[in-house]
């Protein structure tokens, strides 16, 4: 609610140009999204966590895991699910459970929470007091390792046999209207400039993915009938985008288009010609359901 | 019981004494209201008179103790001669005595429409009473000239509260920073905190906002501002007084266990038809009133602001990524009849909108719950009849009835959503009965009663202690459907009794039930005050209070979805103590440390089998303490002004396991100075400065990834409010012009610059997506604000 509060106050209030990085630039250790294939789970059903991540200035460094669950802690926040776990356990990029078979004991909808952490260093499995971090991660001088090699954090397996929810799937994917299919790497000129406006128009390019028809799905919590809710996020190993993520396109009378359309504008800023151009489209419902795909580019 | 047991022994104590005094002083009967002339605009002083009563309790001789040589001079005559009083008595045998009556007038000051406009309102405040107390008898050798009635002469107020912080509209009017408006200047006197900037909050003794109760004459409001704080939702040129009751206030009002800012408004005048205009940046209002026969009078006043007009393109101009239409109004109209000498009947009709749509851009938020188009409304209105009467024996009735409706619609995107309408009815009936010489008892019933509808779909509602709650997109939400009415009844009585001339003891006791809770609360008060000693180097008075204070816990924490039903009210015992120290002609002093012990507070426990993942208990506590100072230069036609410091501490524990924390609106010191002087040829200049501890907040030290929102969350360093925001500091200017451009009509125009020395004030912090770096976010910079204002 803290972050409610902030957006609407900073309406109101001198917020400073920070300069802080966009969260679409992806420049160091980053989890982009972990896809459950079942965000929604029954009592003693097998869930499979798949990790999208990416490490672009890593030079292939290995990077090290651990993962660890929580059953119903009586919050939906990572931290406190981090909290009542005595630790994490090592691991891959990719984790599975077992939804526990009395998870629903004493509780109408239960909730599995899991906890995953990726450092490019040593991890060590005891809690960090400066960070609030379920684990520790040095460097080979025992330094901690900071933003650009570590990350944690979490998502959570709604455990209920009442409702069903499907991961929305991601069908085409466009740059500038023309369908861009896995594996094709279309090549634009790169730009010096530092901001959008030093680049030339020609620079300007469209991203766009669309959804397929029924991945917005219609489930009823006894409110009526609700119909989930898309957002599609954009990430980018260097450059511009508008924006981090983007609503479904809608026509004029703002009903949305269908299939769900997401487009972003892209403008290749700074642009480093020594790395691609490296991007990720990651399509969420706002139940925790998710897909993910990624594409590249080549300099002119 | 056993708070019952004492309160009856100190009645049956104390109303001994009485029985056996054998000298009284005279009394005020019947106060009178002052007739303002236009020779008086732009006066206000207090005007000392002399005055003489005879055995039957008329006035019989007036004269000015110290003639000033200005109108005020006739008008305080007028009105004193036209006072009545209870004759003092000697063995119960009424003999002739002299008094001196303080009266302190403000006359037109820049409205003409202040001629005769506080005519038919009751009787001046509280301390006036108790001021009695130093009025000494008459002796058999003749009519001693002895201490001073300090007198207002305006609205009805509670006579019963020990403090009562009180703004005048020629001093909300002046008040530098205050942009006219007629609430903002009250965070400038002790015990009121600084709300964070565009917060609308209002902080009385290191209490939680919603502790805190709004009255527009007497009737609760849910919010005191347009828009978090940018204008009151009253125009200035309606209010009377605001009255700021820090805490420990009199049984008359319950439901609360913070304080109350109580807004007077002000009756039609009656002499002729009135209009004012006014228009600044922000808004424009328009007042039209007068009288309609020679009985009855009426106002009807409306106020639109116009931000809307150029806001969109400011935000472009500045690239803040977000575009908004936010638009405010309200309206009032009163109708006020005479029924006999002795009651005013007032009809008011008055209400508020506010509505808003923001389009953030995704650049701007990186949690899709806050994109896209945002929507906020709120309004109310009230109708309220008012009947008010002294009879000639001195017993005041008070009856009030207000109904209403109070309307809320919230759209932020899918995620938080909430569309309530709030039917309202509340009613007072009160008599305030003088027994004796040295007795009043004052009883009534305080109602309140209504309708709530409302659908509301949130993730879970966080507690105000509780941790970021990360990301809002992904989360699970709830929803709830609500339709039910409620029925709060209180009653309340208290016996006011001089046990010595000077020694004034109150002790009653509120009753209150709530709909939403069980159980039947009793919370006994009483409050003393001592005029130590009189005029002779400086009146000195103490005083003390002593009460419990109970309040009904919030809508949604009851909700059978978000909140846990059943669970009981929020209480406080509340105490004050206090020295009012004349020292100097026109100056005072005043200093009242303050502790409050909160318990019962409704927290959130963690708990796995709510749908919200928690219930509500009563299961917080905290305190409040600290000492109010106040140096006042009481008003004169050239100078008004003030220093006001608080210094105090706030606590709270959540939960009986969990450490004690620092409120988050706790403020160590809170310093105010405020001058404004006239030059007398329509020049005023005045100068506000403001110091303020930094609001206490969580460090964050570092951040996580949400995987079901699709982005970051904070990690807080615990305990919970350990950091300090930077002190806040301001000073604001005003300077202001007055014409008299046609007979009995100004013209005026004014400057008002906030923070003119452009002191960067940290509000707040902002952070990089993954809460790695931070950045601050300030209030508004110098802000110069120019307005005109013009009565005819």
């Amino acid at each position: 609610m803290r972050r409610a509060a902030l957006a609407i106050a900073c309406v109101a209030l001198a917020c400073e140009a920070t300069g802080f990085e966009p969260e679409y630039v992806v420049d160091t250790l980053r989890v982009l999204g972990i896809t459950a294939d079942a965000p929604f789970a029954a009592p003693g059903q097998s869930v499979h966590f798949a990790t999208t991540w990416a490490d672009p200035l890593g030079a292939g460094r290995t990077i090290q895991w651990a993962w660890g669950t929580c059953l119903n802690p009586g919050s939906s926040q990572i931290p406190d699910c981090a909290n009542a776990l005595d630790s994490l356990a090592p691991g891959t990029d990719s984790f599975d459970i077992t939804v526990p078979a009395n998870a629903l004991d004493g509780v109408v909808v239960g909730e599995v929470g899991v906890v995953f952490a990726a450092c490019a260093g040593t991890l060590s499995l005891v809690r960090d007091p400066h960070n609030g971090a379920p684990v520790t991660c040095k460097d080979l001088t025992g330094a901690p390792v900071g933003r650009d090699g570590f990350v944690w954090g979490g998502t959570r397996v709604v455990v209920t046999t009442l409702l069903v929810n499907a991961n929305p799937s991601i069908d085409k994917i466009f740059i500038d209207g023309t369908e861009w299919a896995p594996g094709y790497s279309p090549a634009i000129d790169s730009c010096v400039g530092k901001n959008v406006d030093d680049c030339p128009a020609s620079a300007v390019h469209e991203f766009s993915y669309t959804a397929k028809a029924d991945s917005a799905e219609t489930y009823d919590i006894g409110a009526g009938p609700t119909t989930e809710e898309l957002v599609g996020w954009f990430y980018v190993t260097q450059g511009s985008l508008t924006a981090g993520y983007a609503s479904p396109n809608a026509d004029d009378a703002g009903v949305p288009l269908s299939p769900p359309r997401f487009d972003i504008a892209f403008v290749p800023t700074t642009s480093d010609r020594s790395h691609p151009l490296h991007l990720w489209f990651v399509l969420r419902d706002d139940r925790g359901g998710m897909s993910i795909a990624d594409r590249q580019i080549t300099w002119k | 019981m056993r708070a019952i047991g004492i309160l009856l022994a100190l009645v049956a104590f104390f109303g001994v004494r009485v029985a056996f005094a054998q000298v009284e002083p005279p009394r005020i009967k019947t106060e009178a209201d002052a007739h303002y002339t236009g020779a008086a605009r732009g006066l206000a002083r207090e005007v000392v008179v002399v005055v003489t009563i005879g055995a039957d309790g008329h006035v019989a001789e007036v004269a000015l103790a110290e003639p000033n040589g200005d109108a005020l001079d006739e008008i305080a005559l007028d009105a004193a001669r036209r006072y009545e009083f209870f004759p003092a008595t000697k063995d119960a045998k009424p003999l002739k005595s002299r008094i001196k009556l303080k009266l302190a007038l403000h006359g037109p000051a820049q409205t003409p429409e202040h001629v005769e406009e506080d005519a038919g309102a009751p009787i001046p405040p509280p301390q006036t009473i108790d001021a009695g107390t130093s009025v000494q008898t008459a002796r058999d050798a003749g009519p001693p000239i002895t201490d001073i009635e300090d007198v207002r002469v305006r609205g009805q107020k509670t006579n019963d509260s020990p403090t009562v912080r009180s703004l005048d509209r020629a001093e909300i009017e002046s008040m530098p920073g205050g942009l006219g408006d007629a609430i903002r200047p009250i965070e400038s006197l002790p015990g009121v905190s600084r709300a964070p900037a565009f917060s609308g909050l209002i902080i009385l003794r290191g209490g939680a906002p919603q502790d805190s109760q709004v009255f527009l004459d007497q009737a609760a409001v849910p919010l005191a501002f347009h828009f978090g704080g940018l204008a009151a939702v009253v125009p200035t040129e309606l209010v009377n007084s605001v009255d700021v009751y820090p805490g420990n206030y009199d049984v008359q009002y319950g439901r609360g266990i913070g304080g109350i800012v109580d807004i007077g408004l002000r009756g039609p005048s009656k002499d002729r038809i009135h209009v004012i205009g006014k228009f600044d940046a922000i808004d424009g209002s328009a007042l039209v009133e007068g009288p309609l026969d020679d009985k009855t009078r009426f106002l009807v006043a409306a106020r639109r602001s116009w931000i809307e007009a150029y806001f969109p393109a400011l935000a472009q101009a500045l690239a803040l990524g977000v575009t908004a239409s936010p638009v405010y109004y309200d309206y009032q109209a009163m109708l006020e009849r005479d029924i006999g000498k002795r009651t005013t009947l007032r009809l008011t009709f008055l209400g508020s909108n506010d509505r808003v749509n923001v389009t953030l851009a995704p650049s701007q938020s990186t949690d899709p719950a806050f994109a896209g188009q945002l929507q906020n409304a709120t309004d109310f209105w009230r109708l309220q009849l008012q009947a008010d009467a002294k009879l000639k024996d001195g017993t005041k009735l008070f009856s009030q009835i207000s109904v209403g409706q109070d309307g809320l619609l919230l759209d932020l995107g899918s995620t938080l959503n909430a569309n309530s309408t709030a039917t309202r009815v509340q009613g007072r009936a009160q008599a305030d009965v003088p027994i004796t010489k040295g007795l009043r008892i004052k009883g009534g019933i305080d109602l309140e009663g209504g309708q709530w509808d409302y659908t509301l779909t949130f993730p879970q509602i966080p507690g105000a202690d509780s941790p970021d709650t990360g990301p809002l997109f992904g989360q699970k939400k709830l929803t709830s459907v609500r339709s039910f009415g409620y029925f709060n009844p209180g009653a309340f009585a208290n016996v006011e009794i001089f046990p010595t001339k000077r020694f004034r003891v109150l002790v009653g006791a509120r009753v209150d039930t709530f709909g939403a809770t069980s159980g039947v609360y009793l919370q006994p008060r009483m409050n003393v005050r001592w005029v130590v000693r009189g005029k002779d180097g400086g009146k000195t008075t103490l005083k003390g209070a002593l009460g419990l204070y109970a309040q009904q816990p919030q809508v949604f924490e009851t909700d059978p979805v978000f909140g846990t039903p059943g669970i009981a009210a929020n209480e406080a015992t509340q105490a004050s103590f206090g020295i009012e120290q004349e020292i100097a002609h026109r100056v005072e002093l005043s200093i009242e440390p303050f502790y409050k012990n909160l318990f019962n507070l409704v927290t959130q426990r963690p708990d796995a089998t709510s749908s919200s993942g928690f219930h509500y208990d009563n299961e917080g506590t905290g305190f409040a303490y600290g000492v109010e100072f106040l140096l006042k230069y009481k008003p004169d036609k050239h100078f008004m002004g003030w220093l006001a410091y608080t210094i105090s501490r706030s606590e709270r524990r959540d939960l009986p396991e969990l450490p004690i924390h620092l409120f988050q609106y706790d403020q160590t010191h809170v310093l105010s100075a405020v001058g404004s002087y006239s030059f007398g040829n329509g020049w005023s200049v005045g100068l506000r400065v403001r110091y303020v501890t930094g609001n206490p907040y969580t460090p964050i030290v570092g951040g996580y990834f949400d995987n079901n929102g699709g982005d970051y969350g904070p990690v807080d360093k615990l305990p919970i409010y350990s950091g300090r925001l930077p002190s806040f500091f301001s000073m604001d200017v005003r300077v202001e012009k007055k014409w008299h451009i046609l007979k009995d009509s100004l013209f005026s125009v004014y400057i008002d610059v906030l923070d003119a020395t452009n002191f960067r004030n940290v509000e707040s912090f902002t952070y990089a997506y993954d809460y790695q770096f931070h950045a601050t976010a300030a209030g508004l910079p110098i802000l110069p604000s120019l307005g005109a204002r013009i009565e005819l």
